[in-house]
């Protein structure tokens, strides 16, 4: 009789926790599961009329496949654009984001908001003025030319024709200044969060510099690349503001197709065929990396 | 709804000026059904004897001898003596009915046909008295033409003492029905409490009748308040030129492209701000209309797909959107008595194909779309759109996005008009526009950014709008119209349907087609407008708006003019798979 008090209490914490998850999942239902069935729906119909969201279902697979048929390139072209910015803005980020947390000391707050700073403007603005800085006749051709590294600069594709406007290497150049922040600020916090008796227990054992950071930094600091790549790479690959304002007009990618089917054309089956096959391939690209970097307990 | 069956889905204003079927009509306020035959174009010949003019007859029935039913509405009948040819019948009064804030009269024309007048009470004169003779008139635009011939004829809801023992029994039926009927467009229902008196006495007779025939009611709160406040006799020019359009308290809602009018700015007020002290009215002016085709779906299809109507008032699509758009029924037809200013438009832009009459869109700004050129880049002088095309220049053009200039051009330089597009004559084009983008030409298809390219030299030459090159800072970038043609084209004023206050808009639309106001505009904006006397508004106000009334940019030439071409209306198909084509293209 006295289990009666007992199997209430157990009664309860069985569905206490679903209770408590009740908002939280009602959230994720509406403003994730049933936008996304919405949008598979939509990927399979045809269009009644151009521009309305008006489609009839008809299962029609034909507009995942127009995504690599049609479009692959465009496809393909975006992804390898995002990896290359990536790497790069990974590669810059880790030793700014090393400087700043174990080097300015007092300054640490003043050099993380000169970090953010510029990202307090559009980032519409911030592509267009690289228009200018990238210009046939602007500041960082002048100073190639001046410094006469032209073809050296066309020799390593970073030009071409002497030109950067309107090339692979200005979409780039742009999605690496836009989401350096992305890549730099989850590094910083892994890396902050290292203690720093970890540094005087490996000079107290005579480790040499490349050695600590070898085995005790970067091994710490893995969660925050990782988050880093991510939150580079998802949305660089999805990203047409680049490529629409810097990039060259032969070489579309394909956030640009979505954006046009979508707002141009008014295809809305195609455009939400395409964008479900872009989350579909990053999820995979995703959970390969995950595998890969040995951080899949961390997705 | 009818026996189960939707009547009509639309906005108060809709259903109580425009309504589709006669049952709207009956049921939705009071309302004076004249059976008749057409005629001649906009002319109906009742069936008890005079022949009448009318604003606009019914899609569909311009057949003559066609049965139709004329709606006039009991508050925009005037009593008068004087007869006018093609707006008014004759009768007698029977019975004056004093109701407060009006007058009732119940009238019999001459094959005893009854018809509710409603009257101001102050206008109430010996010529109003039970007996007498008179002659019943109305504005041009009051009367509403339905289809088919009506079951009731003359007054509808007029047995006073039926309607008043239904609505006795029947006053919390007469609840659900109003908010039972959830329509999305009905504004939240009013308690009737809330009515004026004799708004809430109306709307009883309307719902009663419904009752008794067993239908229930759509949004009927806001037509009860307006019909109170309609009061006085039917001339009074507020109330009788709304036209089927919202009129209210509500503000004015403008959409329009960026940078598209004088701001109020060093002290000096702009347009908008001098219109709304002007007319007393608060005006939202919002420039986020960015892009015809994805405006069109943020503001018109996500509002009016669903049944909705739109927040805005007036919106400024270029005209092949607007042609789109009207296409689709979701445009008001124009209240030209409140726009008496149109005289002074350019009749270059009205009266397109796609809207014989200009009856739903009226022009805001005009431009040309020609060659931009950097002498500095170039080297030489260039004259026609084919220099795009030229060798030395690989690499080093621009092309717009907006396809109907860059096509335009295109087929000029083809040879082809581009008012008259075919199938062969547009995919002529789009083939040469895709041959020199794959064989490098084409440096990048632009929106308004190319303003950047041509002028730090990225481009050495590129399509361009006439009206940016005019204020361009770098005297090295020309514009030239091209040897083989401009393309011209216009933004819209329209109105879409179910525009909360569409008699605020048209008052804007008169403001701004007034040769002052229209210079003062065009100062700023540097485009062609298509109001006449602005040219010699811009002299009079000397120094710098005198420079532009000189500009051929802003004030085309007799011979510029027979060039300058529009892009003619494409059917919808091929228009779908021009786009389509076109957008692939560019990349966007």
């Amino acid at each position: 009789m006295a289990n009666d008090g007992d199997d209430r209490t157990l009664k309860k914490a069985k569905w206490a926790p679903y209770l408590l998850s009740f908002p939280g999942m009602l959230c994720i239902y509406l403003f994730f599961v049933v936008p996304l069935v919405t949008l598979t729906k939509i990927a399979l119909s045809i269009r009644q009329e151009r521009g309305s969201s008006k489609v009839d279902f008809d299962w029609q697979w034909g507009n995942f496949s127009k995504a690599f048929t049609d479009f692959g390139d465009q496809f393909w072209r975006a992804l390898l654009y995002a990896a290359i910015a990536t790497v790069i803005c990974v590669l810059l980020a880790y030793p700014l984001a090393y400087f700043i947390a174990f080097k300015t000391g007092r300054w640490q707050n003043l050099m993380l908001g000169l970090v953010m700073v510029p990202f307090f403007t559009s980032f519409l603005l911030r592509t267009i003025a690289w228009q200018s800085l990238f210009a046939d006749n602007g500041p960082i051709l002048g100073v190639a030319r001046s410094l006469h590294v032209t073809g050296i600069l066309d020799f390593l594709q970073i030009t071409t024709d002497g030109k950067i406007m309107n090339t692979s290497s200005a979409v780039i150049g742009g999605l690496v200044y836009n989401f350096l922040p992305f890549a730099l600020l989850p590094i910083y916090v892994s890396l902050e969060k290292i203690p720093t008796n970890l540094f005087d227990a490996a000079n107290d054992l005579y480790s040499p510099f490349g050695s600590t950071f070898r085995r005790v930094i970067f091994p710490l600091s893995v969660p925050g690349v990782f988050a880093g790549t991510l939150l580079t790479f998802i949305p660089a690959s999805g990203d047409f503001i680049n490529a629409h304002l810097l990039g060259d007009v032969q070489k579309p990618v394909i956030g640009g197709v979505i954006q046009g089917r979508f707002l141009q054309a008014g295809d809305y089956p195609t455009a939400a065929a395409i964008s479900l096959v872009l989350m579909l391939v990053i999820t995979a690209a995703v959970l390969i990396y995950a595998r890969f970097l040995g951080t899949d307990d961390l997705v | 709804m009818s026996r189960g069956r939707v009547e009509q889905i639309g906005t108060p204003s809709e259903i109580y000026d425009r309504p589709e079927t006669i049952f709207v009509a009956g049921f939705i306020g009071s309302a004076n059904l004249l059976p008749g035959k057409v005629s001649a174009p906009l002319k109906v010949q009742l069936a008890v004897g005079p022949t009448i003019d009318v604003p606009l007859l019914p899609s569909g029935a311009t057949g003559s001898g066609e049965d139709v039913t004329v709606m006039l509405r009991p508050e925009r009948l005037t009593p008068t003596v004087d007869t006018v040819a093609g707006r008014s019948v004759t009768g007698r009064i029977d019975d004056v009915i004093y109701q407060g804030s009006e007058t009732l009269l119940i009238v019999h024309l001459e094959d005893e046909t009854e018809v509710l007048v409603t009257i101001d009470p102050d206008h109430a004169t010996a010529a109003t008295k039970v007996g007498n003779q008179v002659t019943l008139t109305w504005s041009p635009d009051a009367p509403f033409v339905m289809p088919g011939r009506t079951a009731i004829v003359g007054a509808t809801g007029t047995d006073f003492n039926e309607v008043e023992a239904t609505m006795a029994g029947d006053l919390d039926a007469d609840d659900d029905v109003e908010g039972g009927e959830g329509h999305p467009n009905a504004a939240p229902p009013a308690t009737p409490e809330k009515l004026r008196n004799e708004g809430r006495r109306k709307l009883l007779i309307g719902s009663g009748v419904a009752i008794v025939a067993g239908l229930g009611a759509v949004g009927l709160s806001n037509v009860g308040s307006n019909e109170g406040g309609s009061s006085g006799t039917s001339s009074s020019s507020g109330g009788a030129a709304g036209g089927g359009l919202g009129q209210g308290d509500t503000d004015l809602n403008i959409i329009n492209w960026t940078e598209y009018i004088d701001p109020t700015a060093d002290g000096e007020s702009g347009t908008i701000d001098l219109f709304s002290k002007e007319f007393n009215v608060k005006t939202n002016y919002s420039e986020t209309w960015n892009d015809n085709n994805a405006s069109y779906g943020t503001e018109f299809v996500a509002y009016l797909e669903g049944g909705n109507s739109t927040p805005w008032d007036i919106a400024m699509p270029t005209y092949w959107m607007a042609a789109r758009i009207k296409s689709k029924d979701w445009l008001a037809p124009l209240p030209f008595n409140l726009i008496p200013n149109y005289v002074n438009l350019d009749e270059q832009y009205l009266n397109t194909e796609w809207d014989p009459g200009s009856k739903f869109n009226l022009p805001w700004q005009a431009g040309v779309t020609g060659i931009a050129y950097n002498i500095a880049e170039t080297g030489r002088e260039l004259t026609s759109v084919a220099d795009l095309f030229a060798p030395d220049l690989k690499g080093r053009v621009g092309f717009f996005t907006e396809m109907r200039d860059t096509l335009g051009l295109v087929m000029l330089e083809m040879g082809n008009d581009p008012r008259k597009p075919t199938e062969d004559t547009i995919n002529a084009a789009l083939d040469r526009i895709e041959q020199a983008k794959n064989d490098g030409q084409i440096r990048r298809f632009t929106g308004n950014d190319y303003l950047q390219d041509i002028q730090n030299g990225n481009f050495a030459a590129c399509i361009a709008w006439s009206g940016d090159i005019a204020q361009a800072s770098n005297p090295d970038v020309k514009f030239v119209f091209p040897e083989e043609g401009a393309m011209n084209w216009f933004d819209t004023m329209v109105i879409p349907i179910g525009a909360p206050n569409g008699v605020a808009a048209a008052e804007f639309m008169n403001y701004v087609y007034d040769p002052v106001n229209a210079a003062k505009i065009t100062s700023y904006v540097q485009y062609i407008s298509p109001v006449k006397g602005v040219r010699e508004e811009l002299e009079k106000l000397g120094g710098d708006a005198a420079a532009l009334a000189e500009n051929p940019l802003l004030f085309p030439g007799d011979e510029e003019k027979a060039r300058m071409y529009i892009f003619g209306d494409m059917p919808e198909a091929l228009d779908e798979s021009v786009t389509d084509r076109f957008t692939t293209m560019t990349g966007a």
